[in-house]
């Protein structure tokens, strides 16, 4: 918070934005592109696309919802190459993690926790970080753990996949009470049913 | 209630239903405004951060901090001390707050930058400054416009909100925090007052007269070192309401006050790094998710000076330059890393960052060295598979 005059009108720029256009889209059951045409995750049932809300939204991410964003997330990510960001600087500076090549798989696993922090969560923290086999490639995934400034409880999962030099980022995170588990099997299942 | 107050009271609501100015008084300790008052408005929005700083998950829990910086508050504001509320928070930014209500913040960010716990005494005797002229009943009479607007803008979000059926709290909390920052935002000549209270009850409670002026002076020095142009712009850095504008003249200010004194008060540099001394680490990472390398190295420099926690400050050292990622900084925390191993302080982690260096710089037999050490000082490392995997690779290459 820097300026409260600037505050008011980047939220007064929000909400004319919220009226200006019709930001969320239905992404049906089934393949669901990413990118342009590739990669791909097959969405076991109808998904909310509300991207175009995401105000830090960078230009190789999606996000998706079931119950709205609150309650369930998933972010996902086209491949990210050397300078790539997930969740866009608030100004030029670089004050979100960027991804650079060469990171080491716990380095990859430290980007995207930064950048949940970046998300406007706190205390993110990482567990049993695991290698899983996705699309004939060994990825990584692990648990998440994370509070809202409010001090609810969330959940998550986080997932990635290297290939052909490029990096493939999937966030889960939902509150760690009830909607982190009814909603984990659908987000796992689009998680795992990345293709290329 | 005392008559005085409730003729301020009286002002003051006169002054909300008409637009007009009030000039506040200084506080008598132990009062509380009437709640249809302007002040006593103030008061339930300090009690709604209050609340939200008690569910915060930045909240920090050691019992032994808290009581501490309590200490430290109430040896500068003895006649408060009983309506004072402290909270430690885990945020990486200078700050401390002193609400109406008496509720105080005081910031992880102000914690670690601070050198002595005589600077820590003069920030909180800063802010005690604030809450004893009143200054955010003042700040009220001149910022009524921008949080009428507030209000308008949050109820259009939440319309909008509504009608999307897409949840824009976030939206309506920066509204809040904007509304908050506008009472909170003092201006120069309230800062200046501070400055003087502060310092007289940071001389007054025993604390060495030299510290007020320094910490300013850090702070400068820090937002000179800042990686960020955009800070380096600015006339003080981290300060999330920005509310302290540092100028020359402030600090010109402090040292007129201290010509002259005897310069026998204390420093407390050993009270004050034995109460934050466990949370070092956690601290200086906050630090470094703020990508703000320069002014972390700074912190870490000052943090150094009396060689104590090399382990830690060293990790933290070659953390950044790992980030950073600048030319040449891959033999930095080489250079730190190694450093940082040398103690007993130093966290086991510290060997498989060496050993993921030494994978980069070619050197395949000490990042096996490093790689076996992380390995036998932490067996079940969620990672080992990783540490594992990149032994693999080792023996396969050479």
């Amino acid at each position: 918070m820097t300026n409260p005059r600037k505050s008011v009108l980047a939220a007064v720029a929000a909400a004319l934005s919220l009226a200006a256009c019709s930001p969320i889209t239905l992404a049906p059951a089934g393949a669901y592109a990413v990118g342009g045409k590739s990669p791909t995750v097959t969405l076991d049932r109808p998904w909310n696309d509300m991207t175009a809300l995401w105000l830090q939204r960078s230009k190789k991410a999606r996000l998706l919802t079931l119950d709205g964003p609150e309650l369930n997330r998933l972010y996902l990510t086209e491949g990210l190459v050397e300078g790539d960001y997930i969740v866009r600087p608030a100004r030029r500076e670089s004050t979100t993690p960027i991804y650079a090549d060469g990171m080491s798989v716990t380095e990859q696993v430290e980007f995207v926790t930064d950048s949940v922090t970046a998300l406007g969560y706190e205390r993110v923290s990482t567990s049993g970080v695991r290698p899983v086999e996705i699309a004939g490639v060994r990825a990584v995934r692990f648990s998440l753990e994370a509070r809202t400034t409010d001090g609810l409880e969330i959940k998550g999962i986080g997932q990635i996949l290297k290939r052909e030099g490029k990096v493939y980022v999937a966030v889960y995170l939902a509150p760690a009470e009830h909607y982190f588990e009814a909603t984990r099997g659908s987000a796992e299942a689009a998680m795992s049913a990345l293709a290329f | 209630m005392s008559k005085a107050l409730v003729a301020a009271t009286l002002v003051a609501a006169t002054a909300l239903s008409f637009g007009g100015g009030v000039s506040a008084q200084e506080r008598a300790p132990g009062l509380a405004p009437s709640s249809n008052s302007a002040e006593g408005g103030l008061w339930t929005t300090s009690e709604r951060a209050e609340r939200d700083a008690r569910r915060s998950a930045e909240l920090n829990s050691d019992p032994r901090l808290n009581a501490y910086v309590r200490e430290v508050t109430c040896k500068v504001a003895p006649e408060y001390c009983p309506e004072l509320r402290v909270y430690v928070m885990d945020r990486p930014a200078f700050n401390a707050s002193a609400a109406p209500n008496g509720y105080i913040e005081v910031w992880s960010g102000l914690l670690l930058r601070a050198a002595s716990e005589a600077e820590l005494a003069f920030v909180i005797g800063h802010e005690v400054g604030h809450y004893a002229e009143n200054h955010s009943l003042e700040r009220w009479n001149t910022t009524k416009g921008w949080l009428t607007a507030a209000m308008i803008v949050t109820a259009g979000v939440g319309v909008a909100g509504a009608y999307y059926q897409v949840d824009v709290s976030g939206l309506g909390d920066l509204v809040y925090l904007t509304a908050m920052s506008s009472i909170f935002s003092y201006g120069r000549g309230q800062e200046a007052q501070s400055d003087e209270i502060g310092f007289k009850r940071t001389v007054a409670a025993g604390y060495a007269p030299s510290a007020p002026a320094r910490i300013w002076r850090s702070l400068q020095a820090e937002t000179r070192a800042s990686t960020f142009p955009s800070v380096r712009r600015r006339e003080a850095a981290n300060s999330v309401f920005r509310t302290h504008p540092l100028t020359e003249a402030r600090i010109d200010a402090l040292d007129a006050l201290n010509a002259g004194l005897p310069q026998d008060g204390e420093e407390g540099r050993d009270r004050l790094r034995a109460a934050i001394r466990p949370h070092l680490a956690g601290w200086l990472d906050d630090e470094i998710e703020r990508r703000d390398f320069g002014g972390v190295l700074l912190i870490i420099d000052r943090l150094e000076t009396g060689g104590e926690d090399l382990g830690v400050l060293e990790f933290a050292r070659g953390e950044v330059y790992r980030q950073r990622r600048d030319d040449g900084d891959v033999l930095l925390a080489h250079e730190a890393y190694e450093k940082s191993s040398a103690y007993p302080d130093a966290p086991p982690v510290v060997w498989r960052e060496l050993g993921d260096l030494e994978v980069k710089l070619g050197n395949p037999s000490a990042a096996r060295a490093a790689y076996e050490k992380y390995l036998a000082a932490i067996p079940s490392a969620d990672d080992r598979w990783i540490v594992e995997d990149s032994l693999k690779s080792l023996s396969e290459t050479t």
